[in-house]
């Protein structure tokens, strides 16, 4: 463990050998991760896609299912916008990996509205919806990526009606 | 050279089933075999203290302590084999304060969630080729937080206000946050304190 010298009683430097480097291959020069097997991990990453659409499309059955419950209890906003939040935070945190951006984007701007709703308003059950059901059209017809320009208009649409009912 | 990955234990701290699923498939896929998992963060501590792990990789928010936590307990606490291994942090949570938050933690990378098989692979390549040096101040014990190194810099220190940025973090956090952040430190001293 090599001390750089750097201590001076505010604070100590402190190089620790890379055993790491050591472990994997050792040697000085270009090294690096397999190509082959970043190609075999994205692969494996597929073929987690279907589980992940049929998850994705219970989350949404739940979103549907806590947008008609705030309707006709609308005392039950904090408890259900946790529950949305998780939806949002499920399907954000994890949709891109599996080739939906899109979809990661939605979920993000689902977690948004509950983060920054004004704690005065009331919680929508419009707004849920309307996340439920552009999820739902990207899971059925199967966007992947950004969606050009639609997924792009559809995204806009969703952002510009949280910022009217934040 | 391709990496001999087989030749690395990974520790994986998540309490999300389908992140740890999708880790575990994705380190696998490129060689990793010694893979464990701990779905929170005492159990993360404790299997950390057993074997001598090469890289951790950690959720940010998990109960009853955070990944936050579990990095100070890697860092700092007596118990610790290995206070210089990578801790690679993965989260949704990704805007400015949580990232530098996890930096003044000790954290050696941070991982966006959503995350892509080449983001991933990138943070793998960067702690095995990067490694930073390791700094020790009276209130901080992790890597150096400073990416670039600058020999001709001849400017003020500028240690003391990173270390008055942590301070201005806690001060962001909403009520909400530090009564959670209270209860966790609670049960995080307990630990350390064992």
């Amino acid at each position: 463990m090599a001390d750089d010298g750097h201590s001076n009683g505010a604070y100590q430097m402190i190089t620790p050998p890379n055993l790491l480097k050591a472990k994997v291959g050792g040697s000085d020069g270009p090294s690096g991760i397999d190509l082959d097997a970043i190609q075999q991990a994205a692969s494996a990453v597929e073929s987690l896609a279907d589980e992940f659409e049929e998850r994705v499309s219970l989350e949404i059955a739940m979103l549907m299912k806590l947008s008609h419950d705030l309707d006709e209890t609308p005392d039950t906003a904090g408890k259900v916008g946790k529950r949305a939040r998780r939806v949002g935070h499920e399907v954000g945190g994890q949709g891109a990996t599996y080739g939906f951006d899109l979809l990661s984007d939605i979920g993000l701007s689902l977690t948004r509205y509950v983060d920054e709703l004004d704690g005065r308003k009331r919680m929508s059950g419009e707004v849920l919806r309307a996340h439920a059901d552009a999820m739902r059209a990207i899971i059925k017809n199967d966007i992947r990526g950004d969606g050009g320009v639609v997924g792009s208009e559809l995204l806009e649409s969703l952002e510009q009606m949280v910022d009217r009912m934040i | 050279m391709a990496y001999r990955l087989e030749n690395l234990r990974i520790l994986i701290v998540d309490d999300n089933s389908h992140i740890r699923q999708l880790l575990r498939t994705i380190l696998n896929a490129v060689g990793i075999r010694n893979i464990d998992i701990s779905d929170d963060g005492v159990a993360g501590f404790e299997a950390f203290c057993r074997l001598e792990y090469d890289i951790v990789f950690t959720d940010y928010q998990m109960e009853p302590i955070s990944g936050i936590d579990l990095t100070d307990l890697i860092r700092t606490s007596k118990k610790s084999p290995n206070p210089y291994v990578p801790v690679i942090m993965i989260s949704a949570y990704s805007d400015e304060t949580r990232v530098q938050e996890a930096r003044d933690h000790g954290v050696t990378e941070f991982l966006a969630k959503p995350f892509t098989v080449e983001r991933l692979m990138e943070r793998l390549e960067k702690v095995i080729e990067e490694p930073r040096p390791f700094v020790r101040t009276e209130t901080y014990f992790g890597p150096d937080r400073r990416r670039k190194q600058d020999p001709n810099y001849t400017g003020p220190e500028r240690r003391q206000s990173e270390l008055e940025s942590v301070d201005l973090t806690m001060r962001e956090l909403s009520e909400q946050q530090r009564a959670a952040l209270r209860a966790s430190r609670e049960t995080f001293e307990k630990i350390a304190g064992d």
